[in-house]
């Protein structure tokens, strides 16, 4: 489903990315871990172009986008940021539109879909995430996990082939972590692809089908959950997880 | 004490005058509104375009932006107005009073609104960009679906400002000829003698005018505020 090959992500003199290859196979949940600066919200947001790589190679849902000199055509970025859904760390949803108003954006706009069928659909994506009640809510009239949600729904409306969750539950109240981890969980059931960045290890362990750990740029290992949580071969895997759970209390 | 004592307060306001001219002066209130009116609209457009160019990583549209910005708010409506009605006929381009006035005052609110509009723009979290990306909106959806709505509540109050100017700048028409309110006050004053009466008399009209004016635009902010509880 993603194809990555060396690529690179520069801003400025800073190497952010130093060669990563990756394959993420279809219905794979994929999540990276790594210590912040690590690179792997770089490398999630290069998957759907919102960074264009220095260098390297991307293919995805069979479109292959090559990075170099020259940036690559408006045409190509669409074509292939058509076939990811994002959900990001704050949310950002659009105050002015409710929570309905929200999910049928994107299809109503960018697909020209018809309003009534759009509506049955969005609506349909609200129940999933168990917002169906909160339609007609403005943004600011939702708690931070009922954001979330709408927002993962707001992905779903798309139908992308690829799901990308940039720490998806670190703006969230302690309390309000679990329902999100639920929704997202629900989805891994139903073999959606996604890659998911995220410093919930224990939600990691319970639902990635691998576990990548970055470390300064580069893929440092990855492997089965129960592999790398229980018996890294890297010292800096084993280190990171160290302090990782001595924080989780779990 | 003497001074006071000369001070003839019964010549200060005529409200015969007042009454019998008024009809004349308001007249005059069609030019000012429907000026007023039709070039704010061509400016928001003019100042919308201008900050998308303005804001563009490319030379080519963000240079003429920065110097039409640069040469509206750097130089005096009233010269603006008069190269265009005075200085332009040595080109053999003759524009009418209206004309003039039209064209002067649509580039004037181009130029103010411009650096509003582009403010407002900015302030928009970068998030909401980012958000409208991932659905694979275009650059100019994105704008007209996410960012504009958003930033018209930041943009509303200036933009109201520029509003009430506009109107009040109306009456440097009457130095070109454009038959407005206060070109009309001037006939009457001119007849009379009674300057006094007359332009306290066009003050108040542009007052009531402005008032009514900043009600609708509370109006609106408010419709646009809806969505922060």
């Amino acid at each position: 489903m993603i194809e990555i090959k060396s690529l690179h992500k520069r801003f400025g003199t800073a190497e952010v990315l130093k060669g990563i290859d990756l394959k993420v196979n279809k219905g794979e949940v994929c999540c990276i871990i790594g210590p912040s600066g690590s690179g792997k919200s770089t490398l999630l947001r290069c998957m759907n172009l919102l960074e264009i790589p220095s260098a390297g190679e991307l293919t995805l849902a069979g479109i292959r986008l090559s990075f170099g000199e020259k940036l690559p055509k408006e045409r190509e970025v669409r074509l292939l940021r058509g076939k990811t859904g994002m959900v990001f760390q704050s949310f950002n949803l659009f105050p002015h539109k409710t929570a309905l108003e929200n999910v049928m954006e994107g299809p109503l706009v960018v697909k020209k879909m018809d309003r009534a069928p759009l509506k049955k659909q969005a609506e349909a994506l609200l129940a999933k995430v168990g917002m169906a009640d909160k339609k007609d809510a403005f943004p600011s009239q939702l708690s931070g996990g009922q954001q979330q949600r709408v927002a993962i729904a707001r992905a779903l409306g798309m139908e992308p082939e690829v799901l990308l969750f940039d720490e998806p539950t670190s703006a969230l109240d302690p309390e309000l972590i679990g329902e999100v981890l639920k929704t997202i969980k629900a989805l891994a059931e139903e073999n959606q692809t996604m890659v998911i960045v995220t410093h919930e290890m224990g939600f990691a362990r319970d639902v990635a089908d691998r576990v990548i750990f970055m470390d300064e740029g580069r893929i440092v290992e990855q492997g089965a959950p129960e592999k790398i949580f229980s018996n890294p071969s890297e010292e800096r895997t084993r280190k990171f997880l160290a302090k990782m759970l001595e924080k989780e209390p779990c | 004490m003497d001074v006071l004592q000369q001070i003839q307060w019964e010549n200060l306001f005529n409200p015969q005058l007042a009454w019998e001219s008024f009809p004349f002066i308001i007249q005059g209130s069609v030019y000012t509104l429907s000026l007023s009116l039709v070039t704010m609209a061509i400016g928001l457009i003019l100042g919308l375009f201008t900050a998308v160019a303005r804001m563009s990583g490319n030379l080519v549209f963000r240079w003429p932006a920065r110097a039409y910005i640069s040469v509206i708010r750097g130089t005096p409506l009233l010269v603006q107005l008069f190269i265009l009605y005075f200085g332009l006929t040595v080109t053999g381009i003759t524009l009418t009073p209206v004309t003039a006035a039209l064209i002067g005052l649509s580039l004037n609110v181009g130029g103010y609104t411009a650096e509003t509009i582009r403010g407002s723009i900015l302030s928009i979290p970068k998030g909401q960009w980012e958000a409208a990306k991932s659905l694979n909106m275009t650059y100019w959806q994105s704008l007209r679906r996410i960012i504009i709505p958003q930033s018209v509540r930041v943009a509303l109050p200036p933009l109201a400002n520029t509003f009430l100017s506009l109107v009040k700048d109306t009456a440097l028409l009457s130095v070109i000829t454009v038959p407005e309110m206060l070109y009309q006050a001037k006939i009457v004053a001119g007849r009379t003698y009674d300057y006094m009466t007359v332009y306290i008399l066009v003050a108040a009209i542009y007052w009531v005018i402005c008032t009514i004016l900043n009600i609708f635009h509370e109006r609106l902010e408010k419709r646009y505020g809806r969505y922060t509880v």
